[in-house]
């Protein structure tokens, strides 16, 4: 692959110190999907947390849209090498959501569900104290759907895969099955400092 | 105007099967993109070579033109290729 990161960029000791192991730094923001971009309507979205909860909770797009939200700016590294500084994404993080809700203490990982069927697995202890947001801005902006609008997940120390695109809610589960991707040969967990890119890394 | 702007985008993201005929003949020793698949959610035949695919992720997706199903998954690791063809309910190929 041809880095645009190595040629348009001096990387200085502060990128340097940045940027995970086996990356390039990008200023665009690619688009990377597993599948045909969805479209639902606002009236029809909702995001859901079910499975290892004690009651479940729902939220319509205006019953989303009115939770506390939250500037995150945060680096964002692909498991396909590119890494970005500094996104700015509006969100309500995974902390005001699971407040609507109990949840079990065997449950403790997600697997989040999205529109087209993508999935991704994430442990509880990973998501919460604000490790982990559903965006629905990016850079001011309401989120592209080719970027996962209406709202993605955003988790920023793992590899952008958890970001699951079309986020549609969170199952909480007693073991850590695999998503998408996880159940295809990458790494259950993906953490870009440690390069946890395939399964065995 | 949204809606515009996102057919754009999925036209823009999108391959036919042949985008990945490089790879599926390195796995299976032979071309494949006239090989059918029959999509297991829908039963329609489409050739790999006309599946809908998304390349541009950490592996590749081909999907059934008419009903959207994966059909086919495909990711390249240093251990090996990993290949899920739980969409199809079969692939059928020529007799060489």
């Amino acid at each position: 692959m041809i880095s645009r990161g190595f040629m348009g960029r001096r990387r200085t000791p502060d990128v340097e110190k940045r940027l995970p192991p086996g990356q390039y730094l990008v200023t665009d923001f690619p688009v990377l999907s597993a599948g045909p971009t969805p479209r639902t309507s606002l009236d029809k979205w909702s995001f859901t947390i079910e499975g290892l909860v004690r009651a479940p909770a729902r939220w319509t797009w205006e019953q989303f849209r009115a939770l506390p939200s939250q500037k995150f700016t945060v680096d964002i590294s692909c498991v396909t090498k590119w890494t970005k500084f500094d996104m700015t994404w509006g969100a309500v993080s995974v902390d005001t959501l699971l407040e609507a809700v109990d949840v079990d203490p065997k449950g403790r990982y997600a697997m989040a569900f999205c529109d087209g069927g993508y999935t991704t697995n994430i442990a509880l202890d990973e998501m919460v104290n604000g490790q982990a947001f559903v965006a629905y801005e990016f850079d001011g902006q309401p989120l592209a759907p080719e970027h996962g609008g209406p709202a993605r997940l955003v988790v920023p120390h793992l590899y952008f895969w958890k970001s699951a695109k079309w986020i549609r809610g969170l199952r909480f589960m007693d073991e850590n099955q695999p998503g998408f991707w996880e159940s295809l040969g990458y790494n259950i967990h993906g953490d870009p400092w440690k390069e946890e890119r395939y399964s065995g890394d | 105007m949204h809606d515009d702007d996102t057919q754009h985008m999925d036209t823009a993201l999108m391959l036919d099967g042949n985008a990945a005929a490089g790879e599926l003949e390195a796995i299976f020793g032979r071309d494949m993109t006239m090989a059918v698949a029959r999509c297991y959610e829908c039963a329609a035949d489409t050739m790999i070579g006309a599946l809908m695919a998304f390349t541009r992720g950490p592996g590749a997706v081909l999907c059934c033109p008419h009903c959207h199903t994966s059909v086919m998954r495909i990711v390249e690791t240093p251990n090996g290729y990993y290949v899920d063809v739980r969409g199809a309910a079969y692939m059928r190929f020529a007799r060489l």
